[in-house]
């Protein structure tokens, strides 16, 4: 019997490196200029758009990690779905996909054939191509896919062009890291995991093939850097956000787990990075968890004119049931992030 | 006394292990000394602690080890903690920093002095109740100073660390403060004027 | 950032800084403590010692000693560390 977690020190995004830690390396990078390349790292964007013609953009991004789940083709699935998703949220089309694998020389092969075969539906279901791949030795095993795609210059979803007055929409329940943190302490009950795993598997193609019809002004996908993060990040320098408590959808279970404290080295990480950019208030200790909670594969956050947003929620609920509007666009206040 | 390695071990499993010996002292609660190797860690253990209503604190060690104490039981909960704290008098000092140098001369000794300045304030006892940054002293309380694991811990230690935003937004970096609280000029001047003493840097 | 760097004066203690501040090492300062005799008014902490020392040495920075922070009932002990 194999196990893929007890090779992995932290799995999923929650292993991703630091909001702050990263900006700082990365800043010291030189800036590359090319006006055909529309968005570029500088931006922190989802993703890289490289513009071909007057039509024709290419969004190429990668992603891969470790798993946080023991079924190997579950995890195949869920970083494929995670990988694909920065394509979604710059308002793209996958067109092919490589895969990236490191793993163990002292696991069976069999464990990897199912990894690969879960990552190989997701990106048949994109209606993407596997067309090749790179894999080496490695202590831990990793998986995940290079994503190309295709995207209209005129109507790339930036992550951070909201406009005051917009609402804001989360399509994905937040509360996934948190989950995965119980079931490697071994207190998660069965149905949240499966509620977890199911929902990091989804594809937000179907989400995101529903905001086509309506106009977006910003979008990007929940991370390991957790819901505030993004939010922060999406303000940019001109605009605040106010967020509804209320109104944040999470797994039930989720919440239990953070109110027993059952949580991750990312959630913390996540609320020391957002020190000084939102006032808690008399926010329930497991709501701000929540808020933090490193989410791998999460859901689309998107910006929208008021005027249709709840329209556009009714279409993107009849894919993601659980989706809300979770908030509204505001002119610059005192802080990025004001809760309600 | 229980003592706990979870040195090797990522969250949720330090927490997990220390709540358990937590409950399992009951009512008459005890205490509970847990190595940890992360800081991340040693954060979320103290929150747990904080969350239950115990009294927590830590100590480095050699090797990146920190142990964190926690002790649970009568006597020891938050509240009763805070009663304690607020009848002992505080400090009424408040220290405002205007620039980011000290005194005046070459600025390259100012710089490293008023850093040296900050590191010695954190050792006083009492510690002061405020300290504030305006003008180019905001610039000490951003991400990139190396003064800010200093002032993170006055803070821990209750101590307010104001920011005029004024000046945060003047100089561009209101995005790369690290520490304390945005206020605006009211909030200044009220920790001013409700100050027993002053240090003007 | 257990360790404390001396410097023979200020002005070394100043480019040890900037050194260590320019290659990402994690540095902050701090006035020399009571308990340590050798050195100028400024110290350094540091986390790494031998890394910090290498790069100092690198750039013709000299380090007076290298101590060890404690802390006991009667505060914080400057043990120094031989290297």
């Amino acid at each position: 019997m194999i196990s893929l977690l007890s090779n992995c020190t932290s799995g999923g995004c929650g292993a991703k490196i630091g909001p702050g830690e990263l900006s700082k390396v990365l800043s010291r990078l030189p800036a590359f200029c090319d006006p055909k390349l529309l968005v570029g790292f500088d931006a922190s964007d989802d993703a890289a758009v490289y513009q071909i013609n007057a039509d024709t953009a290419i969004v190429s991004t990668v992603d891969f990690f470790s798993p946080m789940v023991e079924d190997p083709r579950s995890f195949g699935r869920i970083a494929a779905a995670n990988a694909l998703s920065d394509v979604y949220a710059m308002g793209g089309t996958p067109l092919f996909a490589l895969n990236l694998v490191c793993y163990p020389e002292s696991l069976e092969l069999d464990a990897l054939g199912e990894i690969l075969a879960g990552g190989a539906e997701k990106i048949q279901e994109s209606g993407a191509v596997l067309s090749g791949g790179h894999s080496i030795y490695d202590k831990e095993p990793k998986y995940g896919l290079a994503v190309t795609g295709r995207l209209d210059p005129k109507q790339i979803w930036r992550n951070n062009t909201p406009a005051p007055g917009d609402q804001l929409i989360l399509t994905k329940p937040l509360g996934v890291g948190i989950i995965m943190a119980a079931l490697r302490g071994e207190m998660a009950d069965e149905q949240a995991v499966k509620a977890a795993i199911s929902s990091m598997q989804r594809l937000n193609k179907y989400a995101a093939e529903k905001m086509h019809s309506f106009p977006i002004n910003a979008c990007t996908d929940i991370t390991g850097f957790g819901l505030l993060a993004h939010a922060r990040e999406m303000t940019g320098e001109a605009t605040s956000m106010v967020l509804y408590r209320s109104e944040l959808p999470y797994i039930q279970q989720a919440y239990e787990y953070a109110g027993d404290y059952l949580i991750t080295a990312a959630g913390q990480r996540n609320r020391n990075h957002m020190q000084g950019f939102v006032d808690l208030g008399d926010t329930s200790f497991a709501l701000q968890e929540l808020m933090f909670d490193p989410q791998t594969s999460g859901g689309l956050f998107l910006s929208a004119p008021k005027a249709c947003a709840q329209e556009l929620l009714s279409a993107i609920q009849e894919v993601e049931p659980q989706a809300k509007i979770v908030g509204e666009v505001l002119l610059h206040q005192n802080l990025p992030i004001l809760l309600r | 006394m229980t003592n706990i390695d979870c040195t090797g071990q990522v969250c949720p499993i330090p927490v997990i292990r220390t709540k358990k010996s937590l409950a399992a002292m009951g009512e008459a609660g005890g205490v509970v000394t847990v190595l940890v190797d992360n800081d991340i860690s040693r954060q979320n253990l103290q929150k747990m602690a904080t969350g239950l209503g115990y009294q927590s604190e830590y100590q480095q060690r050699d090797n990146g080890i920190i142990e964190v104490t926690i002790v649970a039981g009568e006597g020891c909960a938050v509240e009763q903690q805070t009663i304690a704290i607020e009848s002992d008098e505080d400090s009424g000092l408040v220290v405002a920093i205007g620039r980011d140098t000290m005194g005046a001369g070459d600025p390259e000794l100012g710089k490293i002095l008023i850093k040296g300045f900050i590191y010695a304030v954190k050792e006083l006892t009492p510690l002061p109740t405020h300290v504030l940054f305006f003008n180019s002293g905001v610039s000490l309380a951003t991400s990139e100073s190396n003064s800010i694991e200093d002032l993170r811990e006055l803070e821990a230690a209750s101590v307010v660390v104001l920011i005029c935003g004024t000046c945060t937004n003047y100089y561009g970096i209101t995005e790369k403060i690290g520490v304390g609280e945005i206020t605006n000029m009211y909030g200044i001047v009220t920790a001013m004027a409700s100050a027993k003493r002053i240090i003007n840097i | 950032m257990s360790y404390i760097l001396t410097f023979p004066n200020t002005h070394a203690a100043i480019f040890a800084e900037k050194a260590l501040l320019q290659a990402a090492y994690s540095v902050g300062v701090m006035p020399m403590p009571s308990g340590i005799k050798a050195g100028c008014g400024i110290a350094l902490r540091v986390a790494d010692y031998i890394a910090s020392d290498a790069l100092l040495k690198k750039n013709n920075i000299v380090v007076s000693a290298v101590y060890q922070a404690s802390k006991n009932s009667q505060g914080t002990v400057y043990s120094e560390v031989a290297f």
